[in-house]
This record gives structure tokens, C-alpha cells and sequence, in this order.
């Protein structure tokens, strides 16, 4: 192989390491939309522990939007009815979390916020590759 | 608190040292910034509970290498019937296996029997006769599940909470909210039995994000606990108390570059710290005062149980001397013959267990005994725990692969429903049955946190700015087995 | 990048990937030469940064993630003890050879736990030199870790490491501070600093802060450094009144003309309380 070939193939891979792995086939969930919903959540959980209203409304509104995106990819794929049902529990506890939030009730909101993240380990013990 | 609103309710409080010292002058340093004067007072001062605790100590007794329950507590007579045979695919269905050379046969030893015991009706192995005797005390989990793959991750996870370093343990958690209930002694020990520390290492108690000073202290096993205990000969006490304030001044003058270091704090601390214990430290762990019948109680006259037992032992002290969390991490007994130094039996199960288990039987037992005799088991909790299970099929032949999916657990002590079972797993022992009542490392720890008195969701700490958590983001209490 | 074992999906993204790529693609351009890449890391403004707070910064940037100030770091085990060798001194910097056994305790026994042979865990070394040697060349025996070391996080030889955890607990302080091996190699050092700055007190200070921290003492370390050896003067001078004449002093002095006991056990006293600061363990 030439130095220069070699140089663009190492810093491809050095790239391509960097940014957290080669992009898997478009069948397969985006895994930064995945690691977005993880950071979102913990940002959640934050604001609500914090009672910062603004905050948690507008992660748990992302979050709605968010899961509303997984749905519609299992719903396409066809043949995953569990995870079309969990991700569709996951959106609506995003918006459940909202209404708690809009009447100040940042206890339920924690609990609902508690209860979402075990919707995301449970559809993870079915439906992650690693 | 953050050291931000520790300092502004300090200020508001007018507390400090004279009212001058909220970030201004301290006679003999000078002047010193909020931050330092604020962590003068003492970080490991007692903090009241959010609520009326049920206990004051936890016994964190971690079996390290992750013991086979289903060898110990878990009778699964339809394990017995299937042996020898593939795993029928109803009981593989949502899990992700990775044992090397496929899945195996479903295993069952032939040199297990099982009985009930006490009043519940507990079900024990022939392999712990002697905790058997104190099944009426115990609370089992029987749906325990968790993530991982390898010892070293879930071992983490199991005493932080996370799969990456990075977050305190449970001790450090309960450290920081609680404080120490003696200023003489680290208010959070680690004790290990066996000829080397942990393998999964200091992470597994360390403070994570919070101050420094709230991580765990290890004391050696054997017969000098803590080494340096002593000062030396030629030194004598004033000589010392005064080089230790020297000390104190040197630092401060350093630290006073690093308002928000508390790291550097945290060293300034511990040599404080490291004099107190001088004086207290050697009355708490000494063991040899300790009577013939109570040393025969917690297996010492045993050599496979006596390095543990004598760990079991130093750790009820402990507890006597308000030390708030004693981390016991298993190790193996010294001088034995054993495979794997630990109870990760992934061959020849039977020669590991019947050594690890003869380790354990009597000392736990005998700790078990012993607090309630002394009236100190209701306001202790003793955790058995470890990384994951075993699996029902058998690995190489003779032993069983890692289990996340479905294990037992058991904790004992004040605020629990004793002689009682929580969950199951299914017919072969392998996953939980019901998924509704799995109980995951978060659950332990947020109930672990209720019987002291605390709200895992409220107990925060504001790291970067955003609110932690000990259960991160997951964690409920279980209800169910509470009294 | 905060997670240097795994780079990959699992680990977390680097804080400036751009910086990391042009070192990486600088590295290899530059012959794959570590020692250039080194330099290159080392002679940069960011790398010769000063550690001290900076409020604005902690404000933005409070894990300093970005590397606007020096990352103050502890001192790795084996440099700590490496270094209090050096400073006294005593270090041998002798390079190869068997593993060495270094004394644990001045006096009394331990690592007796015996292997199959009858090999003890730990026979401390009968030649003085190999006490001295550097902790590289200190064995390492999993079952008796060398507590010196061992107590201020050196890597598990269990497992492969990416990262020294840092923890700071009594044991260290007591390692340091009563440790009466180490407390000899403060009489060594004492005594070094006497022969080399003569019997001026000031001199004597001077000598130890720029032997141990390559700086002068501040005026309010130098008041307080004062103020001890008063203070500690009189606190020995009751002890010998009291009749224990044994007191720690510097050892290898070389002028013993002016020599007074008590002030030199108070000048041991000084240095082995300055060895044990936040300056000496951490590099700032």
C-alpha cells in the first residue's frame, strides 16, 4: 500500500474511531439517536430533581419527539410488536411527564421519569445488538 | 449541598470560625477564601436522615466471583429432572448468551441436597448447614437482575451504579448524606479476607464525583490492620500534634490557590483523621480480646472459615463503633487448595463451592447470631450480594457461566420482613419469572437507602451542573419487603 | 478524552476531536516517533499552563475539560516514594537487576505468610543498597503488595490499566507521617539540607523548599516554618527534661561543630512535616 493511501486509510480509521464507530447498516436504529434519548433522560431526571419546570419541559418534550422517531422505525420494520408497544409507552410517559411538570407535581414527574428508564433497559434486553 | 450553597447557607447562618472567617481573615493563616474557611467545619460532621431510619450500619457482605445460588438457596427441582439435557428455548427466550462454546447442558450436581428450614420454610443446600440455622432472620430476594457480562463491569455496577468508573459507591453516597457517627474511625471501611485486595479494585469504593473524602478506607486483613498505625519512637505526642498543625498551615496557605480542590482538602482531612484513629482505631479492630465461644461462634477455630471469620468479626466491631458502611468483598481462604480464588466456578463447581461455601457458612452465620444477641441487629443491615448468578446450564462439564438474568440475594437486619421471599426465577433457575418483580442493583440500593432514612431520589448531589443521584436514573424501592 | 481505554462506541467522544486528529496525523507524519510527539505535547502553551483556579474558568468549566488550566495531578506511588529517595539523597539509582526487597517496617516482621516451598511473602533485602533502589525495581509480590507503595494507588498487577485511580485516605497519611522508614529518609534529607546551606536558619528553609518544590518558601510559609521551629524547640527541650533523651536527628551531618540536638530534632521535624504537604504530593 502507498504512504499515502496508508495515511488516508489510518486517518479514516483514526476518524471513524473518534466518532464512536462505523455507521451500521440503515436497517439498524441510529445510535446517536439512542445515545441522544440517554443523555436527554439524564438531563431529565436532573431538571426534575432540581424542579426546574423550562428545563424538564423541554427535555421531556424531546423525549416525546424522540421516542415518537423509534416508534415509527419499529412500526415500519414489522415484525417487532414489543418494541413498537415500548416505545410507545416511552412517548407516552414523556408526556405524561409534560402535564405532571405544567402542574407542578415534580414527584409524580420523578416517578414517571423512573419508570421510563426501566422502559429503556427492558426494551434493551430484547432489542440491542451489544 | 454543593460547596456553592454550603457556603452560602454558611454565610447566611453566620456560622464560621469567629464571624470574620466567611472568606476573610483566620488568626495565624491570614486570609483565606470562603470555600477553604467553609470546609474547615467538618464534612463528615452527622447529618440527620430525610426520614426516621430503620438502621445505622449496612454489612455489605460482596461474594466476590458470583456464587452459584442456585447451589445455595435456589431449589429448582425441575433443574434436577432436566439435567444432562439441551435448555429447552422457551427458558433462552429475550436473553443474550455469550458462553464460550455455546450453551451447554442444563447441570445439576449430584452431591446437592436440599431442606427447609426455620419457621419460613427456607430452602438451603446441604452446602451452608450452618446459615440454614438462621433462615427465620433472612429476607430473601429471589428475582435479583443486573447487566454484564464480565466480573470487573458488574462488579462496578453492583457498588456504584454504573458500568464505567466514575460514580461513588453506595458507601460513599451514604457517607456524604449521613456524615460519620464517630470522628475517631473512617465512618466507611472495606475489609477483604484472602492474600490480596479486591481484584475489581478501589473504584468499587471509591467517591466518584463527591468530595474525596467520603470514599472508602481499606483495612488489610491479618494481624496488622493498619499498618504505620503508630507513630514513631523517636516522635512523642506533642511533637506530633504540633507537626500536624504545621501541616494544617502549610496546606492551607496551598490550598487557598485551589478554592474549589477538594481533593486537596480531603488529604488535609485524612491526615487529621489518621491521628484520631491512632488513638481509636487499634480498640476497634482488635479481635484477640474477643471471647473463646464467640471466636468458635464466627468460625476461627476452622482454617477454611477463619480469615473470613475474623473479617466477619472486625466488621461487627466496626458497627459497635458507629462505622456506617463496612464493605466485606469475599476473598478465599488461606492455605486451601482452590482453583480459582473466588467463587467463580465456571468448572468443577462442586470442589469451588464446597470450599467458598465452608468460607462463608460460619462466620455469617455467627455474624448473624451474634448481632441479635447483642441487641444490634435491628439497627444493622446485612447484605448478601454479588456481581450476577449462575447460570442453570452447565460450562465446561462440572460448572455454570455468569447470570445476570435471574439470582438470589439477601439482606437481614432492621425494617425488613424477616423469614420471607420476594420474586422467583423460573422452573430451571434461570431468569426471573416475573419481569414485574425483577429487583435490579438500582432497587437494592434504593431500598438499601430507605432503611437508612433516605430518599434515593433526594439524595443529590450537583456534579457538572446537573443533579446525581445514587440510582442514576433508575431505582425503586421494594415495598413488599419492608415490615 | 475522558475514557482512555475505550475510544470506541462504548466509550465517551473526545473533547476536541480536531486537536486529537492533528496529533495523530502529526505523529504519523513525523515517523511514528513517540519522543517527537512528547516534545510536541510538552512545549505547548497549554501543557505550560499554571494550575491555579481561575473563577471564570471554574465557572464554564468546572472538571476543566478543556484544559484552560494545568490539570494538577497527585503523584503517582512509585514517584512519591522516588522522590522523597532523591531529595534525601539516599536514592540508588542503580538500573537493573533482580527484583529487590525493601523493609517494610524498622522494626518488626512482617510477609511471614510462607508459600509451598517455605519461601516467606517478603524477606527484606540483606544489602542496604537495595533498600534504596528505585520502586521500579521493588518486587512485586500479589499476595504482599509493598505497602509504601501499595497504599497510594499503584497499578494492580491483576489487570491492564489505562489510568492510576487517585484516592486519598488515612493510610496514606500514616504511611507518610509515622512510617518510621520513611521518617529516616526525612533525617536524611535534613541532614543534606544542613551540610548544604549551613547553619543559617534561613538558609536552611530556603534550601529545603528548593530541594523539594524548586521554589523559595512564601513570606507566610517562611512565619510559619519560624514559628514551629520555636515552637517544636520547646516541646522537645520538655521531653529531654523529662528524661528521653532520644531524639530523630539529621543523619550524615558532616559539620557537627554547632550542632544542638534539640534544634536539629525540631529541623527533622520541619522537613518531614514540609515532605508531607499538598506541594510534595501533588504536581501543581
Amino acid at each position: 500500500m502507498s504512504q499515502g493511501a496508508r495515511k488516508t486509510l489510518v486517518a479514516l480509521a483514526l476518524l471513524a474511531a473518534v466518532f464512536g464507530g462505523v455507521r451500521a447498516a440503515d436497517t439498524e436504529l441510529d445510535m446517536d439517536l439512542m445515545q441522544t434519548i440517554e443523555d436527554t433522560n439524564k438531563s431529565l431526571a436532573s431538571n426534575i430533581a432540581t424542579q426546574n419546570a423550562p428545563g424538564s419541559t423541554s427535555d421531556a418534550k424531546e423525549l416525546q419527539a424522540l421516542f415518537g422517531k423509534v416508534e415509527a422505525h419499529f412500526v415500519a420494520k414489522g415484525d417487532a410488536p414489543d418494541a413498537v408497544d415500548l416505545s410507545r409507552k416511552s412517548r407516552e410517559l414523556s408526556e405524561a411527564i409534560v402535564k405532571s411538570v405544567a402542574s407542578k407535581d415534580f414527584g409524580t414527574a420523578s416517578d414517571s421519569a423512573t419508570t421510563l428508564s426501566r422502559t429503556c433497559r427492558t426494551c434493551h434486553t430484547f432489542y440491542k445488538k451489544s | 449541598m454543593s460547596n456553592d450553597q454550603r457556603r452560602a447557607f454558611l454565610r447566611q447562618a453566620g456560622l464560621g470560625l469567629g464571624g470574620a472567617a466567611l472568606g476573610g481573615f483566620i488568626p495565624g493563616i491570614g486570609h483565606v477564601s470562603a470555600a477553604t474557611a467553609a470546609e474547615l467545619l467538618d464534612p463528615l460532621a452527622p447529618k440527620a436522615p430525610q426520614f426516621p431510619a430503620k438502621i445505622k450500619s449496612v454489612i455489605w457482605l460482596h461474594q466476590n466471583g458470583a456464587p452459584s445460588t442456585l447451589d445455595l438457596y435456589d431449589f429448582k427441582p425441575d433443574l434436577q429432572k432436566l439435567a444432562g439435557q439441551p435448555v429447552p428455548a422457551s427458558f433462552l427466550k429475550g436473553i443474550k448468551t455469550s458462553t464460550q462454546g455455546g450453551v451447554g447442558k442444563l447441570y445439576a450436581s449430584n452431591q446437592r441436597t436440599w431442606k427447609q428450614h426455620g419457621d419460613s420454610g427456607a430452602w438451603f443446600s446441604n452446602l451452608l448447614p450452618n446459615l440454614a440455622t438462621q433462615a427465620d432472620k433472612l429476607t430473601f430476594i429471589k428475582s435479583s437482575t443486573t447487566v454484564g457480562a464480565t466480573h470487573d463491569i458488574s462488579i462496578l455496577k453492583l457498588n456504584t451504579g454504573d458500568l464505567n468508573p466514575g460514580r461513588p459507591s453506595l458507601g460513599a453516597w451514604i457517607n456524604y448524606a449521613l456524615g460519620s457517627a464517630n470522628p475517631d474511625l473512617p465512618s466507611y471501611v472495606v475489609l477483604y479476607n484472602g492474600d490480596r485486595e479486591p481484584s475489581a479494585g478501589s473504584v468499587n469504593w471509591s467517591s466518584g464525583f463527591l468530595p474525596a473524602v467520603y470514599q472508602g478506607t481499606a483495612f488489610r486483613p491479618g494481624d496488622s490492620p493498619i499498618l504505620y498505625l503508630e507513630r514513631p519512637e523517636l516522635r512523642n505526642a506533642v511533637q506530633q500534634r504540633t507537626s500536624l498543625d504545621l501541616l494544617k498551615r502549610l496546606n492551607l496557605i496551598g490550598a487557598d490557590r485551589y478554592p474549589h480542590d477538594t481533593e486537596l482538602k480531603a488529604r488535609l482531612q485524612s491526615y487529621e483523621l489518621a491521628d484520631r484513629m491512632q488513638a481509636a482505631a487499634p480498640a476497634a479492630v482488635d479481635i484477640s480480646k474477643e471471647s473463646a465461644a464467640t471466636k468458635e461462634l464466627y468460625g476461627l477455630n476452622d482454617k477454611t472459615s477463619q480469615s473470613y471469620g475474623e473479617v466477619l468479626l472486625r466488621a461487627r466491631r466496626l458497627v459497635e463503633h458507629g462505622v456506617r458502611f463496612v464493605q466485606v468483598v469475599s476473598g478465599f481462604p488461606e492455605g486451601v487448595e482452590t482453583d480459582r480464588q473466588s467463587w467463580d466456578a465456571h468448572s468443577e463447581l462442586d470442589a469451588n463451592h464446597a470450599v467458598m461455601a465452608r468460607m462463608v457458612d460460619k462466620p455469617i452465620a455467627g455474624l448473624l447470631h451474634d448481632l441479635k444477641e447483642r441487641g444490634l441487629l435491628d439497627s444493622t443491615l446485612v447484605v448478601w450480594t454479588s456481581e450476577f448468578g449462575r447460570t442453570s446450564w452447565g460450562e465446561s462439564g462440572t460448572g455454570r457461566d455468569h447470570n445476570p438474568w435471574g439470582y438470589t440475594q439477601w439482606m437481614a437486619g432492621g425494617g425488613l420482613k424477616a423469614g420471607f421471599t420476594y420474586g422467583e426465577t423460573d422452573e430451571v433457575g434461570l431468569q426471573v419469572a416475573d419481569k414485574d418483580k425483577a429487583v435490579d442493583t438500582y432497587d437494592l440500593h434504593a431500598t438499601v437507602l430507605h432503611l437508612m432514612g433516605l430518599d434515593h431520589l433526594k439524595t443529590t448531589f450537583i456534579h457538572n451542573g446537573r443533579s446525581e443521584r445514587p440510582t442514576v436514573v433508575y431505582g425503586k424501592v421494594i415495598k413488599e419487603i419492608l415490615a | 478524552m475522558p475514557t482512555v481505554a475505550d475510544f470506541g462506541r462504548a466509550g465517551q467522544k473526545p473533547t476536541n476531536p480536531e486537536l486529537l486528529d492533528h496529533l495523530a496525523s502529526r505523529f504519523v507524519a513525523n515517523g511514528w516517533s513517540v519522543k517527537k510527539l512528547h516534545r510536541e505535547i510538552l512545549l505547548s502553551a497549554t501543557y505550560r499552563q499554571a494550575s491555579d483556579e481561575r473563577a471564570e474558568v471554574v465557572k464554564v468549566d468546572p472538571e476543566n475539560k478543556l484544559l484552560a488550566v494545568y490539570p494538577r495531578k497527585r503523584l503517582e506511588a512509585e514517584v512519591i516514594r522516588d522522590s522523597l529517595l532523591y531529595a534525601s539523597g539516599l536514592l540508588v539509582d542503580k538500573v537493573g537487576g533482580p527484583s529487590v526487597f525493601p523493609p517494610v517496617l524498622k522494626v518488626g516482621d512482617v510477609g511471614k505468610s510462607q508459600d509451598f516451598n517455605g519461601n516467606r511473602a517478603w524477606t527484606v533485602s540483606e544489602n542496604k543498597e537495595d533498600w534504596h533502589r528505585r520502586s521500579i525495581y521493588v518486587f512485586t509480590r500479589r499476595s504482599f503488595p509493598y505497602p509504601i507503595t501499595q497504599n497510594f494507588d499503584p497499578a494492580n498487577p491483576n489487570n491492564p490499566h489505562h489510568k492510576r485511580d487517585v484516592t486519598t485516605t488515612p493510610l496514606q497519611a500514616l504511611t507518610l507521617f509515622n512510617s518510621e522508614v520513611v521518617f529516616d529518609w526525612s533525617q536524611a534529607l535534613a541532614g543534606r539540607v544542613i551540610n548544604e546551606a549551613g547553619p543559617s536558619e534561613d538558609a536552611q528553609l530556603s534550601r529545603v523548599y528548593e530541594i523539594l518544590f524548586a521554589r523559595d518558601p512564601s513570606k507566610a510559609e517562611r512565619a510559619a516554618l519560624k514559628q514551629f521551629l520555636a515552637d517544636q524547640q520547646i516541646a522537645i527541650r520538655q521531653r529531654v527534661a523529662s528524661g528521653k533523651f532520644e531524639v530523630a536527628v539529621p543523619q550524615g551531618l558532616k559539620d557537627t561543630k554547632n550542632y544542638d540536638p534539640v534544634r536539629s530534632a525540631a529541623f527533622v521535624d520541619l522537613v518531614h512535616t514540609v515532605a508531607n504537604s499538598n506541594s510534595f504530593a501533588y504536581r501543581f
